[in-house]
């Protein structure tokens, strides 16, 4: 989870991922960051996200992407 | 059938009353009959188009689906381990991608060859030095709307490979999601997902749905008949002839064309959901009020929404995470660091989109020019977002109300600069905005060109009332988004009878001008 947060905090510093909920439906997170978010998680973790995985659900909370990361992790 | 007609009015009373008298398993097949009919009306032949698209679609994704189908079941019955079932499940997968390209090949091949290929040969001509490269391919004419069902039926079935929900297994009434008459023409491109609930479930006859449909279909009217076709010819004299209307001139040809432009295409998109909620049928909207955006990226999440959302989801996401963006990234990793590398599938992704989103607008190399450069500011504006939080953290006025207004002019005068380029070669676009700022001057208003417009003062009054109108409309849907305020039934009924009297009064018919046609009905 820390490695996750560095790597949102670098995409843009001002949001609060502790709390924030709602980061794509809000518009929080644009597609040029939610594209360098994917190309970051891919190359810190290892795993590949399939486009279809790039949906609201999957991104709009801290808590939302790290389960999104286990269950690539875990070959989903 | 034309949406500004007569005809299109008869069209739907006669369609309104059998919808509702039907029984409720019908309405959906009374919809597609008058959807077909609708479409026939220009020429029975064009309905072979989207049948060919509904056919393909449909046949490939139950195709797709029976394939998934097979796998879980499989998957149920054997409990197979990790490896195994991802073994079968890629075997799965390259046999349903097959099957998508197959689909992508054809219905794109269609609109490749009818929309495309007087554009290609006239290129090829010209790079061989042959010249002409029209003829048979050139007199072809394009089914209308076939841009828009072709992306809605192919993001159909691009969702169907990604297995984001299961297929529809009638031809009929899929057919139905291809072809309902009120947005097969101009959009907007909906998702099946969105649209099923909508489209097949059973409507009950509610007045409230025909006066809220009434009300948004007087309002589209509004916008085209009364705002749209009066600037639309003075805007058209404007930027035929740059050479005449230099200096203020430019800057009126930006606004105008602007405001022509929006008051056309979301004045056509507010007759469509109107006509479709008359049936109890919730149509995606394709604005958000897109001229109070602060940036032109923000604009592009607010004007014609759904072909945005088609881009991002379709285009964007793969190419972005495609192997070739990797396979580009690598070597700039080693030259320019990770950071850096970490961009360059937004670089390849966005040019890719912006690149379709011109070529999708039209066959030139105008619309080309267009996507890019409006790709081009956006990347720039991207890089910048580091200095634009420092400038706000450093300086307070840029959270102010003032500035906000600051951002909204800039964002509209960045949008109207660059749709320049959708008619004029890189050369004028720049002359043009170098006249702009040189030779300036408000006498230029009076010495006989503003007069060739062909604007009377009634006219220019009418106009500053339909934008004003506009303006405030935009305001009140703010307000009532912040608030949740909502106008009252009985506030409706006012609403229908006043925007129908405007439009009866200062609406414009018949100006040597088509009123009836949209500009977005081109694409």
């Amino acid at each position: 989870m820390e490695e996750l947060m560095e790597i949102l905090e670098d995409i843009n510093p001002e949001v609060d991922y502790e709390t924030s909920q709602n980061l794509v439906d809000d518009g929080v997170l644009t597609s040029f960051e939610l594209v360098l978010l994917v190309t970051q998680i891919s190359d810190a973790f290892g795993v590949s996200i399939p486009p279809a995985w790039i949906v609201p659900e999957n991104f709009n909370s801290a808590a939302a992407i790290m389960a999104m990361i286990t269950r690539l992790e875990e070959g989903e | 059938m034309l949406l500004v007609s007569y005809e299109f009015g008869a069209f739907l009373i006669i369609l309104a009353a059998l919808y509702y008298v039907v029984p409720d398993r019908f309405q959906w097949a009374v919809l597609l009959a008058f959807s077909y009919l609708f479409y026939a009306r220009g020429g029975v032949i064009y309905l072979l188009y989207p049948l060919i698209t509904t056919a393909s679609t449909c046949f490939l994704a139950r195709a797709m689906g029976d394939r998934t189908l097979r796998f879980q079941a499989w998957v149920k019955e054997k409990k197979p381990g990790r490896e195994e079932k991802t073994a079968y499940n890629r075997k799965v997968k390259a046999g349903q991608r097959r099957l998508l390209v197959l689909g992508l090949v054809l219905n794109f091949g269609i609109l490749t060859i009818l929309k495309y290929c007087r554009f290609f040969l006239e290129n090829v001509n010209a790079f061989l030095g042959l010249g002409g490269g029209e003829g048979a391919w050139g007199d072809w004419i394009l089914p209308l709307g076939i841009s828009y069902y072709t992306f809605q039926s192919m993001g159909y079935l691009i969702d169907v490979y990604y297995r984001k929900y299961e297929p529809e297994k009638s031809p009929v009434r899929f057919a139905l999601f291809v072809s309902f008459f009120p947005q097969m023409v101009a959009g907007p491109i909906s998702r099946f997902d969105q649209m099923r609930q909508e489209l097949y479930s059973p409507h009950r006859f509610q007045m409230e749905n025909i006066i809220l449909g009434a009300r948004r279909m007087l309002w589209g009217y509004f916008k085209k008949l009364v705002v749209a076709d009066r600037l639309g010819p003075a805007v058209v004299v404007i930027i035929s002839s740059p050479e005449t209307y230099d200096g203020i001139y430019v800057l009126l040809g930006m606004v105008g064309y602007t405001i022509w432009m929006y008051a056309d295409f979301a004045g056509g998109m507010d007759i469509v959901l109107g006509s479709a909620k008359l049936f109890g049928i919730s149509l995606p909207e394709n604005f958000d009020r897109p001229f109070a955006s602060k940036s032109l990226g923000e604009f592009w999440r607010r004007w014609h929404m759904t072909l945005m959302l088609w881009l991002r989801e379709y285009i964007f996401f793969p190419v972005s995470t495609s192997r070739l963006a990797k396979r580009v990234s690598k070597p700039v990793s080693k030259i320019m660091g990770k950071k850096a590398a970490g961009k360059v599938p937004v670089y390849i992704a966005t040019l890719t989109v912006w690149l379709v989103a011109g070529i999708w607008h039209g066959a030139s190399w105008n619309f080309i020019a267009w996507g890019l450069a409006n790709g081009v500011v956006l990347l720039v504006s991207q890089e910048l977002t580091g200095c634009y939080r420092r400038f706000h953290a450093a300086f307070s006025f840029g959270k102010t109300r003032a500035y906000e207004i600051f951002q909204v002019i800039r964002t509209f005068f960045i949008f109207a600069f660059l749709e320049m380029f959708e008619y004029y070669s890189f050369g004028t676009v720049f002359a043009m905005g170098k006249s702009l700022l040189t030779c300036w001057s408000a006498g230029q208003l009076f010495d006989g060109r503003f007069e060739a417009l062909g604007l009377s003062g009634a006219d220019l009054g009418v106009l500053a009332l339909g934008v004003a109108l506009m303006v405030w409309s935009g305001f009140r849907k703010t307000k009532e988004a912040e608030k949740g305020e909502h106008r009252t039934f009985f506030a409706g009924y006012i609403a229908v009878f006043g925007l129908f009297l405007l439009v009866v009064v200062t609406g414009v018919y018949g100006r040597g001008y088509d009123a009836s046609q949209f500009i977005y009905n081109q694409f």
